[in-house]
C-alpha cells in the first residue's frame, strides 16, 4: 500500500465516489486528492451530473445507501448512463457476498470497506495504472 | 348435492364418477384425512374470503378430496398425485429460502392453504422433509413453514423452465402467519383480477422527487414491460410531486402508479387517498416506495395502496412487486 501511494505521487485520473455518509466521501475525497486524482462525490446520485460520471476513469459505489442500493446504482450507470469505467461496489458486508452482489450488479469488483478509504485508493491506482500502460 | 366445504362420508354422492375410489385414494393418505377432518366447515369461508367468485378450492388435500362435495367426473383414472398436482391455487410470487442453504434462492408461485408449488432448480426427492421461509418484500417478514415434498417436476420431463420445480404439502403452519399469507394473497388477488394487458403498453405513473430513484423505477418498468413484450416500451409519466401527480392522472389514465409517500406539498398517502375516490382509480395496482417503516406501511396501505415497499428497494424486489401487482406472478 505504501509503495502504491509513493509511487503514486503524480496520479491523476478522476475518481467519482457515492456514498450516503458524508464523513466516508470526506475522508475518500481528502485521501485521493492528496494522491493526485480529481475527485467528484455525491451523497446521492442523483446530484450527480451523467457526463461527468461518464468521463471518470473509475467508480466507487457504496452499497447500502437510503434511497437506492449500490447494487442498481451501477446498472443504472452502466445501462442508462452508458459509463464505460470500471465500478466498484464497497461495503461493509463481506468478501464472498460482496463479490457475488458485484458480479451479479455487473461492478468489475467489490471493495470491502474494512480496509479503509486507502483501499479506495489502492484500487484507482490500480485502474489507472492498468489504463495507462494498455 | 352436499354443500361446498362439507366432508361427506362414502358413498361421495351419485353424481360423482369416481365411485368412492377417490375417497378411498386419499385414505392411503391419514395425514391428509386428519387435515380435510379438520378443516370441515371452514373451508367454505376461506374459499370465499381468498378463492373468491371462481370458487377455487385449496390445496392438495382439498383437492383430492374434491369428488366428496364437488363432483371432480373422471378422477377415477387419475392417482392421488395427480389430482393433487392439477389441484387450482392462487398465483402469488413469495421468496423462499432454505433452512441451511441460504444460497439457495427459489419462489412459491402457487399457494394453497395448506400447499405450495415452489419453483426451483434443487434435486429434491419426493418424500423429503423441508424447511424453508416464505417472504414478500415489503408486506410479509420471512415466515417459517414446514413441509413435505409430495410431487416434483424436472427439466427432462419436457416443461418450461417456469414449470420445473417441487409441490410441497405445508405442515404445522402456525394459524396466525397463515393469516397474514392469506391476507397478502387475498390483496394480491384483489388487484389482479382487474383486466390487464402485460403484451400491449403499460402506462405507468411515477410519483416520486429524487430523479435517480425515478429513473431505477423507469428501468424496472421497463425490464417488466420487455418480459411480456421485447419490442414494446411503456408509457412512463413522472410527476415531482402529489398535486402534479393529481392532475395528470385526470389527465391520462394510467395502468400501474409506483410514488414514493415523502413529496413537496401533498403526501403519497393523501394522494393516494384523492387517487381511490375517482372512478377509473379504485382498483388501479399502486406499489409504494418509501422511507418511514412501519407506520407509513400501515397508513399506505389503508390508503388503498396495493404494495408497499420499504426503501431502498432492489430493482428485483420491484420486478417481483410488479409481477404480483400486473401479472399475476407469471414469468
Amino acid at each position: 500500500m505504501t509503495d502504491a501511494l509513493h509511487a503514486a505521487e503524480q496520479a491523476s485520473g478522476l475518481v467519482v465516489v457515492i456514498d450516503d455518509s458524508r464523513t466516508v466521501l470526506a475522508s475518500a475525497e481528502a485521501m485521493l486528492r492528496r494522491t493526485g486524482f480529481d475527485v467528484v462525490t455525491a451523497a446521492d446520485p442523483s446530484s450527480l451530473e451523467v457526463e461527468r460520471v461518464r468521463a471518470a476513469d473509475v467508480v466507487f459505489v457504496d452499497i447500502n445507501m437510503d434511497q437506492v442500493f449500490g447494487d442498481d446504482v451501477v446498472s443504472i450507470l452502466r445501462e442508462s448512463w452508458q459509463v464505460a469505467c470500471p465500478i466498484y461496489l464497497y461495503s461493509t458486508i463481506d468478501g464472498e457476498e460482496l463479490a457475488t452482489r458485484a458480479k451479479a450488479a455487473g461492478a468489475a469488483g467489490g471493495i470491502c470497506k474494512s480496509g479503509g478509504t486507502q483501499a479506495l485508493v489502492k484500487q484507482a491506482l490500480r485502474v489507472v495504472a492498468r489504463g495507462a500502460s494498455s | 348435492m352436499a354443500p361446498k366445504g362439507t366432508w361427506l362420508r362414502r358413498p361421495c354422492c351419485e353424481l360423482c364418477a369416481c365411485h368412492g375410489r377417490a375417497q378411498d385414494l386419499t385414505q392411503k393418505n391419514n395425514e391428509n384425512e386428519r387435515l380435510w377432518a379438520r378443516r370441515g366447515s371452514r373451508g367454505a369461508s376461506l374459499k370465499q374470503r381468498v378463492g373468491g367468485t371462481r370458487g377455487r378450492l385449496w390445496g392438495a388435500t382439498e383437492a383430492s378430496l374434491r369428488c366428496r362435495g364437488e363432483h371432480v367426473g373422471s378422477s377415477n383414472t387419475r392417482t392421488n398425485s395427480q389430482i393433487w398436482r392439477e389441484a387450482p391455487r392462487e398465483r402469488v410470487l413469495l421468496r423462499v429460502r432454505y433452512e441451511g442453504r441460504e444460497w439457495l434462492d427459489d419462489y412459491a408461485v402457487d399457494l394453497g392453504e395448506d400447499s405450495m408449488f415452489i419453483r426451483s432448480d434443487a434435486l429434491f426427492e419426493v418424500g423429503e422433509e423441508l424447511r424453508f421461509s416464505i417472504s414478500f418484500p415489503g408486506l410479509l417478514d420471512p415466515t417459517p413453514v414446514k413441509g413435505t415434498v409430495r410431487w416434483r417436476r424436472r427439466p427432462d420431463d419436457g416443461v418450461p423452465p417456469e414449470e420445473v420445480g417441487v409441490g410441497v404439502e405445508l405442515r404445522e403452519w402456525e394459524p396466525e402467519e397463515r393469516r397474514r399469507v392469506l391476507a397478502l394473497v387475498e390483496r394480491l388477488k384483489r388487484h389482479r383480477d382487474q383486466p390487464k394487458a402485460p403484451g400491449g403498453q403499460l402506462r405507468v405513473l411515477l410519483v416520486e422527487d429524487n430523479s435517480f430513484v425515478t429513473e431505477l423505477f423507469h428501468h424496472a418498468v421497463v425490464r417488466f414491460q420487455h418480459r411480456f413484450s421485447e419490442s414494446t416500451t411503456p408509457e412512463v409519466f413522472v410527476a415531482r410531486s402529489g398535486v402534479e401527480a393529481l392532475k395528470m392522472i385526470r389527465e391520462q389514465p394510467v395502468d400501474l402508479v409506483i410514488l414514493d409517500h415523502y413529496l413537496p406539498g401533498i403526501t403519497g398517502c393523501a394522494l393516494l387517498r384523492r387517487m381511490r375516490q375517482l372512478p377509473d382509480y379504485h382498483d388501479t395496482p399502486v406499489l409504494m416506495v418509501t422511507v418511514g417503516g412501519d407506520d407509513i406501511r400501515e397508513e399506505a396501505l389503508e390508503s388503498g395502496a396495493t404494495l408497499f415497499m420499504n426503501k431502498p428497494a432492489l430493482m428485483t424486489q420491484l420486478l417481483q412487486s410488479l409481477d404480483a401487482m400486473v401479472a399475476g406472478g407469471a414469468r
